[in-house]
């Protein structure tokens, strides 16, 4: 496993990656964008590449709903009654995570516009899809909005956050204000929070056998996606 | 990238011999599952194009493949991605790549340690939280290649950790000054990676009872995966003893966290009934207002990566830092009731 973060490393070890230089035999590249001219220099090399989180048209890729992630969440929510529901996203931290927070967000509104709920910008929040940038979040948007009843988060570890900012302010979760998460995190299933579950472990392993079809010589294009679930616990109640 | 296009490549070797990219890989790599012929074909294509196979020999001839090799017994853990970030920041800083090994089950440090040494492929390794054998250490320096490891200590190599019996010890410390004497202690581990860290924690927890002269009740040993499940379990498992404890100590936050819910729900207030203190300073810790044992996790990742940095000036240094660790009171922990 390889870590990218500077700038040029990706070339470097994609570079390396190449069947030219013989140094593996596969690459499994996790959201991260590949500038079209590293692809394409990849592509041709012959390497046996597939993508998770991001899909490139060269090579076959492994990732989620991510617009059927937020409305699921939204959907979740708005079925229990709620009209006025927070959007906690994620930092835009890099050009993948972007793309997912756009992702679900979209997802978000195509549900509200489903449900005839009008949606106010005054409602979102950015929380750096961390705990504390989610708790920083909901403290502003429970504060700003006291008419919110329901937060959508992004991530589990910022709707984490969410509830305990909520409770911090006196509000209960889910009496007052419900919350819903996206992952099943580890720790989600101990704190009871509703959440869209993504099987990450499955995501890694199709990946993986993608990547071994392409290394024994079965190198079609292939671009799965793996179903996310709604997992209702203790944060979210009808309004 | 620029350049290589010009050289031959597998692909061409591939076009000229008639068989596809992945044979052609399999039969110059000598993989067993490939028909002699073909691999004589390939191999007679592959000589007559020029075509080199790797290009490995000119890195080392110019003695800088410029990467770093972390060998982690888990990545899909908070603390071994926080520690690679922390040496990643570093060595990317320093100008090198970063790659993460998983070693798993019995000699998997020195199959992977093998693979990286003689061929050349990187100019240094850190091993964290897994032992090295002496014989390991030496071969690897013979070879030029410097290591460091993380959060152990191994003889005769520079080394990056924290003193774990510290750990058991503070926080069994700070649970008796507040009046606690019936202290459990959770995750001490006989099966995982952390067994021979598990053991200092456990030392430092049985010193600081006897110090006070509180005996160490065994039945408040509880031994659960480090996981906020291993937590849930472990508060059921405590809340049915027949002699309860007052104080927990999880060697995680987020086990802490999944053990006070479940105490919570089961009608025991933290930390009016029962104190809990974790173990980490996990970002969750704070927010779940968590008494805790911070340990620099990604401190420990950059000083390894920096000791590895200047043994390649300074191949003959070693050196063995240790990085404190320190009470963050919270509000988990509280005197005990009556």
């Amino acid at each position: 496993m390889a870590v990218v973060s500077g700038p040029g490393s990706l070339e470097r070890i994609l570079g390396d990656a190449s069947p030219q230089t013989g140094r593996v035999d596969g690459l499994i590249i996790v959201d991260m964008d590949v500038p079209e001219k590293a692809g394409g220099e990849l592509a041709r090399s012959g390497a046996v590449v597939v993508t998770m989180g991001r899909a490139l048209p060269a090579f076959s890729s492994i990732m989620i709903d991510d617009v059927e992630v937020g409305r699921s969440a939204a959907d979740h929510l708005l079925a229990l009654g709620h009209e006025v529901i927070g959007l906690i996203y994620s930092q835009p931290n890099g050009p993948y995570a972007f793309e997912v927070s756009n992702r679900r967000r979209a997802g978000y509104l195509l549900a509200l516009a489903a449900s005839a709920v009008e949606h106010q910008p005054g409602l979102e929040a950015l929380g750096n899809s961390s705990v504390v940038g989610g708790f920083d979040a909901a403290t502003h948007l429970l504060t700003a909005e006291p008419g919110l009843t329901a937060l959508f988060c992004m991530t589990d570890q910022m709707a984490i956050g969410a509830v305990r900012a909520a409770r911090a302010l006196g509000r209960r979760v889910p009496e007052d204000v419900s919350v819903v998460g996206v992952d099943d995190h580890e720790v989600s299933a101990a704190v009871g929070l509703t959440t869209i579950r993504q099987d990450v472990a499955a995501l890694g392993a199709r990946a993986a056998e993608l990547l071994l079809d392409g290394l024994e010589g079965r190198p079609s294009i292939v671009h799965e996606t793996i179903p996310t679930s709604l997992v209702v616990r203790q944060t979210t109640r009808r309004r | 990238l620029t350049g290589r296009r010009s050289r031959i490549t597998i692909v061409d070797v591939a076009a000229a011999a008639g068989f596809s990219v992945a044979t052609v890989r399999r039969a110059l790599r000598g993989f067993d599952n490939v028909a002699p012929a073909t691999v004589a074909r390939v191999k007679d294509v592959a000589a007559q194009l020029g075509y080199r196979p790797n290009q490995l020999a000119a890195q080392l001839r110019s003695g800088t493949t410029r990467a770093v090799a972390v060998i982690v017994p888990a990545i899909n853990s908070w603390y071994f991605s926080e520690l690679m970030a922390g040496a990643e920041a570093v060595l990317a800083e320093g100008g090198y790549d970063t790659f993460a090994l998983v070693a798993q089950g019995e000699g998997a440090v020195e199959r992977l340690l093998s693979k990286v040494g003689p061929r050349g492929r990187v100019d240094g390794v850190i091993v964290a939280d897994l032992p090295v054998e002496p014989t390991l250490l030496d071969l690897l320096r013979s070879l030029g290649i410097a290591v460091v490891t993380a959060a152990v200590e191994v003889e005769n190599c520079s080394s990056a950790a924290i003193d774990d019996r510290q750990v058991g010890y503070q926080a069994t410390a700070h649970l008796l000054q507040l009046g606690h004497t019936r202290i459990a202690l959770v995750g001490v581990s006989r099966s995982t990676t952390r067994a021979a860290a598990s053991t200092h924690y456990k030392a430092g927890w049985h010193d600081a009872l006897s110090e006070a002269g509180v005996a160490a009740d065994l039945e408040l040993e509880v031994d659960v995966p480090l996981t906020p499940s291993g937590g849930i379990e472990a508060a059921s498992i405590l809340v049915s003893r027949r002699f309860r404890p007052t104080a927990v100590f999880c060697l995680s936050d987020l086990m802490a966290i999944a053990a006070g819910h479940v105490f919570e729900r089961l009608g025991f207030l933290v930390p009016d009934d029962i104190s809990v203190i974790g173990f980490n300073d996990h970002e969750m810790a704070s927010v779940f207002n968590l008494t805790t044992i911070r340990q620099p996790v990604a401190g420990i990742g950059a000083t390894a990566a920096r000791l590895l940095l200047d043994s390649f000036d300074n191949p003959d240094m070693i050196d063995n830092v240790t990085l404190p660790v320190g009470l963050v009171v919270r509000g988990s922990t509280a005197p005990p009731s009556s």
